[in-house]
């Protein structure tokens, strides 16, 4: 699956797009990110699959897009 | 009712279907308050100004900065050090003389948003920090007024129409609570590529204009996320969440 990420968060984890195909859940998918990105910590960000905004964790497939999207401060 | 020279000077615009004379005069009749006059509010106000919106209100309360030239192309080097609202003002005035301007030299808090706000149709988001992006949210919350948002980092934008109507979702609906640890991330902080903020406020520019002439399809219920180093653009979508409350002004 596709993960998007943006802002902020796309110089904790060096790119912008992330391959993986590992995760099943949106839960397992964070868990293996928070692992991987210890800093992703320290910032708040919503996650998006297929464009939506989901609560909890949520069941993954291997087409779906995932988006980690921080807000932006700057203006 | 629009002048002839009025009518002379907006000619290419009226000259479209979508607008025609019914479309500018609801240009002129509209008043529209832009928080922040840097990066993003300097685009929105030039080309809201040169588009004839008829009233125009700028909030800012601080002074320009060497280092806001490379990206806030209103400003000049003799700008340095001038209070940037009222800068504006002054260059605005010289750009558009059928147009009413307000400048606001404050930093907008919870004491002055909601009478601020009450004099205009469509709030501007245009600051640069989290705090004040909260406060603007619950004040056009708590006044049933649309908040077009933009937000920047480095080479990266996003964009969208808050609050448009009472379905509509809001800022909080798509960042619900503040960061303090992110609120540190501002453009001094991590620097900003200068043509960026002119493409986000231009953005933010064109919808606040089809909101007023009703034209077109207004991002509102989705952000556009636009990245200037890969030249893409994404959208995610976003729903009213009526559990998300204007904390800064309940009832």
């Amino acid at each position: 699956m596709k993960v998007l990420v943006f802002g902020v968060l796309t110089d904790v984890i060096g790119q912008s797009t992330v391959e993986l195909n590992s995760a099943h859940s949106s839960d397992e998918l964070l868990q293996y990110l928070h692992n991987t990105y210890p800093f992703l910590k320290n910032y708040r960000f919503e996650v998006f699959v297929n464009q939506e905004k989901i609560e909890g964790n949520v069941h993954l497939n291997d087409t779906d897009e995932v988006a980690l999207l921080p807000p932006y401060s700057g203006g | 009712m629009l002048t002839q020279p009025e009518i002379n000077r907006y000619r290419r615009q009226i000259q479209l279907n979508e607008i025609q004379l019914k479309g500018q005069e609801q240009l002129k009749n509209a008043k529209v308050l832009v928080i922040g006059a840097g990066g993003l509010g300097c685009p929105v106000l030039q080309y809201l100004c040169a588009a004839g919106v008829g009233h125009l209100g700028i909030v800012d309360f601080d002074l320009v900065d060497e280092t806001n030239l490379h990206r806030q192309v209103i400003f000049g080097d003799d700008d340095v050090g001038k209070p940037k609202a009222r800068v504006v003002y002054q260059k605005l005035i010289q750009q558009n003389k059928y147009i009413k301007l307000e400048h606001h030299d404050c930093k907008l808090d919870v004491g002055n948003a909601l009478e601020l706000f009450s004099a205009y149709h469509i709030i501007v988001d245009c600051s640069d920090n989290f705090e004040t992006r909260y406060i603007i949210n619950d004040a056009c919350v708590h006044l049933k007024k649309p908040m077009v948002y933009g937000g920047i980092h480095k080479f990266e934008g996003q964009m969208a129409v808050f609050n448009l109507n009472q379905n509509s979702p809001t800022y909080r609906c798509a960042f619900p609570e503040k960061s303090a640890d992110a609120d540190i991330i501002n453009c001094s902080i991590t620097g900003v590529l200068g043509t960026l903020p002119g493409i986000i406020g231009t953005m933010q520019a064109n919808e606040v204009l089809k909101i007023i002439t009703g034209i077109g399809e207004v991002v509102s219920g989705k952000m556009i996320l636009y990245n200037g180093l890969n030249n893409t653009m994404n959208q995610i979508n976003l729903r009213r969440n009526k559990d998300v409350l204007c904390s800064h002004f309940t009832g």
